[in-house]
């Protein structure tokens, strides 16, 4: 999936647009990102309905801090920013909730394909990374960001993203049984 | 198949991805932003309202002594009338040029 090409000027154009108070500007941001916000959230939240309303409420926020979306940034990166941010807050209100999950995983039935056998040990190995380094797994890894996207939307220096993204697949590999 | 080509697999399996294209997701958003901007516009108007009925309640002996001339019939009408007309004049100020002003000439040296 990669997505460069999409953060043309257009998005500015929109935003510009949308800051000025055009409703349809800024559905079409909403049409234009959604996919990638929300993939990312499903990624670090594991639970679609939970990552869809995720996704809305950092749209809802994306609406109401237009103002603050520098020029030259890239509004897909800005947006996921958003939605990470709005991700951790979520998870700090469910920790508790989180041991609960994570027996239920164990106690889900098995799979007897190597892919779904591989799905299984992935998630549960996500699960055990810190929030950091599987945001930058869901980016770098999963949805094919660059680091430097990747550095921009979460806030993170390029060097820490790059280790996290080095550390996160070789856990991961090993979960899989795998050699890194 | 490498290990890395395994991972990507898992990880694309890990979540159902969203389609491309979903106006029932950018519907919602919409409905929210609406409804957010709807709340926005309530407050700002209450805001008027209530600088329209500070101005009034200023303008009370003005305006009681205006209102004896006026038959007691037409007064309520004549008073809805007059916080509207201030409410709307109010709401076309533009107050922060005029705090800008305002503070041109208490700290003339201050841009």
């Amino acid at each position: 999936m990669t997505q460069t090409g999409r953060d043309s000027p257009n998005d500015q154009a929109l935003a510009e647009a949308a800051r000025a108070g055009s409703s349809r500007a800024f559905a079409a941001l909403v049409n234009r990102h959604q996919a990638a916000v929300r993939g990312f959230l499903r990624r670090v939240c594991h639970d679609p309905g939970e990552a869809d309303d995720l996704a809305q409420e950092a749209f809802l926020t994306a609406w109401s801090k237009l103002g603050t979306l520098k020029p030259d940034a890239s509004v897909r990166s800005w947006l996921c920013g958003l939605a990470w941010r709005k991700a951790m807050t979520a998870r700090r209100g469910r920790a508790r909730s989180a041991a609960r999950d994570r027996q239920w995983l164990d106690t889900r039935p098995a799979f007897d394909t190597p892919a779904s056998r591989d799905q299984v040990a992935v998630r549960k190995a996500l699960e055990t990374l810190p929030d950091d380094q599987r945001a930058v797994v869901a980016l770098c890894l999963a949805a094919d960001w660059s680091h430097a996207e990747a550095a921009e939307a979460l806030g993170l220096p390029l060097g820490t993203v790059k280790s996290h993204a080095t550390r996160g697949r070789a856990k991961l590999i090993e979960a899989m049984g795998e050699t890194p | 198949m490498t290990a890395d080509d395994r991972l990507k697999l898992a990880l694309g399996l890990e979540a159902d991805a969203p389609p491309e294209v979903d106006y029932g997701f950018a519907a919602r958003v919409a409905e929210r932003i609406e409804r957010r901007r709807l709340a926005l516009r309530l407050m700002v108007l209450g805001l008027w309202a209530g600088v329209a009925a500070l101005i009034g309640w200023v303008l009370a002996p003005l305006l009681s002594d205006s209102g004896a001339a006026l038959s007691p019939g037409v007064r309520p009408v004549a008073m809805a009338l007059l916080v509207v007309g201030m409410a709307w004049m109010t709401s076309r100020m533009d107050f922060q040029r005029l705090a800008v002003q305002a503070r041109q000439v208490v700290w003339p040296a201050r841009r």
